[in-house]
């Protein structure tokens, strides 16, 4: 598991980015973060591979601590991190050799590497591009090649960074679902991290940021019904609980629904 | 989508020369660029001429990319070719007021012309057939005995491929910046030579700051997906050098001897 105690960390001194965080995410869970802009979301991505090393608290990956150097190189080979700008990621000048430049660094063997990015394009769907620039791809293609590229290392755990940010609203579901069918699939511990309330829903667990603290922890259902809660911490309400608080105040319905398919089926049937 | 082509105009092809190892390609490229300088005889580079010429036809490349392959050097070759023609003294032939030409300067722009354009086509050659990555896998191959003088090859073949990967990145990233300028009425081509320098100050300035953002961010992402410098890394891509390989070799001796011989016919 990935677990945070305690955590503190500030990129200046006196400043803190986050303060006092702790949650965990376990292997085959899916653990979304959700805030507004500044509320310490990259940075928790970043301390939950070692990429920063909390100032206070500790992160621990599977019991090993972030801070311990011995154990840097392994952390990092169980969580793999995927960020918002694709383009900023890619390192190959072929989709292939990007996927393989993870595999180079860890170690792994031409055959087995070979095996791998092939099992991990057609996963993923994107055999077709594997000899292409990955510069000339769409935004969704690009994502999926990063997810890819990642993917290929075969992490315990993924974190990612606001990855759907750049995309179109289409490309963004197919690559939300991708990460939830890979999550299943492959028991891994998703840490999800977005400003967008409607990635959320289907995640067992939602922390709520704002100004680097956690405000709330706990299921979907109940953490996007709190509309208060998500409007300090600086995000959007979801249409259909904004809608059905709406109905409920004129006495319509008498329950909230996160799904709009919910919302729906009972006026149809009203 | 449709790929585009900057100065490594490598087109995945079928052609014999893709197939040949990055190695002996940049090895043979560099020899034969070197070799230029000790040509004494346009007959010499004649044959040089008519060997690069099937090349490029081997590599099914189009002789119209060739001649654009010559753009970024044309000033060059101006300037170096007009230079010759008019301020090399000898046997005046034709002078115009205080321009003379001699049959020396005709001599020498030719021969300084023809190495030029064969530097420029070897090297299309090599682009060409060879790719980004492929390149700096043989670079990095043909550098590696200075590692024993611990010299970082990997990291520097490395550095050069990331290089040329943001090579179009930044491209399109300076075409959007320049059109967000001009929506904000920066004119680039217009003015004095210095306004139209300073214009390009809007471009010049977001453009390296952009470069240098994306630096760090790639920098973050390279060490999440565990790369360390100095680390020993395997190696994903295979290079052996074949019986093609060593055929190519002896061709190129053969014509590189055949040009130095053309001199004493």
């Amino acid at each position: 598991m990935i677990r945070f105690k305690d955590v503190s960390f500030a990129y200046k001194e006196g400043k803190w980015a986050v303060r006092h965080i702790n949650f965990v995410v376990n292997k085959g869970e899916f653990v979304s973060i959700i805030g507004g802009n500044g509320s310490g979301k990259s940075t928790i991505a970043r301390l939950s591979d070692g990429l920063l090393l909390p100032q206070e608290g500790s992160v621990f990956v599977d019991e090993m601590d972030s801070r311990a150097k011995k154990d840097e190189f392994l952390i990092k080979e169980k969580v793999g991190i995927v960020f918002q700008n694709p383009d900023n990621q890619f390192v190959g000048t072929t989709v292939e050799e990007d996927i393989a430049f993870g595999l180079e660094n860890i170690g792994i063997e031409r055959v087995e590497a070979k095996k791998r990015i092939q099992q991990i394009s057609s996963l993923l769907g994107i055999e077709k591009y594997l000899h292409d620039s990955p510069s000339y791809l769409s935004g969704g293609e690009k994502q999926k090649i990063a997810i890819a590229s990642v993917l290929v290392m075969q992490p315990d755990y993924l974190v990612m960074d606001e990855i759907t940010a750049l995309l179109d609203p289409v490309s963004r579901k197919e690559v939300l679902n991708l990460v939830h069918s890979i999550a299943e699939n492959k028991n891994i511990g998703v840490l999800y991290i977005t400003h967008i309330t409607e990635e959320v829903i289907n995640s067992d667990k939602v922390l709520v940021l704002h100004n680097g603290e956690k405000i709330n922890e706990g299921i979907p259902a109940v953490i996007l019904q709190d509309m208060k809660l998500l409007r300090s911490a600086g995000v959007a309400s979801l249409p259909s609980i904004i809608i059905s608080e709406d109905l409920r105040k004129h006495g319509i319905i008498d329950t909230s629904f996160i799904d709009e398919e919910g919302l729906v089926g009972l006026l149809c049937s009203n | 989508m449709k790929k585009r082509s900057f100065f490594g105009q490598y087109n995945f092809s079928d052609s014999l020369l893709c197939k040949l190892d990055p190695r002996v390609k940049i090895v043979l490229v560099f020899s034969i660029v070197v070799f230029l300088f000790f040509v004494k005889t346009i007959s010499g580079y004649m044959l040089l001429l008519l060997f690069s010429i099937f090349l490029i036809l081997l590599a099914k490349s189009k002789i119209s990319d060739v001649f654009r392959s010559l753009a970024p050097i044309l000033f060059l070759l101006l300037f170096t070719v007009l230079f010759q023609l008019f301020f090399t003294p000898g046997k005046v032939v034709y002078s115009f007021l205080f321009l003379k030409i001699t049959s020396e300067g005709i001599y020498l722009a030719t021969y300084i012309a023809m190495r030029l354009m064969l530097l420029s086509f070897f090297t299309f050659v090599l682009t060409a057939t060879t790719s980004n990555i492929e390149l700096t896998d043989g670079f990095e191959s043909v550098i590696s005995p200075l590692k024993i003088v611990r010299f970082p090859t990997e990291d520097v073949a490395l550095m050069i491929s990331i290089a040329m990967r943001f090579v179009p990145v930044l491209f399109e990233e300076a075409t959007r910046i320049m059109k967000a300028q001009t929506s904000r009425g920066v004119l680039f081509n217009r003015g004095s030579l210095m306004q139209r320098a300073r214009s390009f100050l809007p471009l010049l300035l977001p453009l390296l700051l952009n470069a240098f953002n994306r630096a760090d961010q790639l920098a973050i992402a390279m060490e999440a997906r565990g790369f360390v410098v100095g680390k020993a890394r395997t190696k994903y891509r295979e290079m052996r050098i074949k019986k093609i390989d060593l055929l190519f070799i002896f061709l190129f001796i053969l014509v590189m001897i055949a040009s130095i011989m053309v001199r004493n016919i």
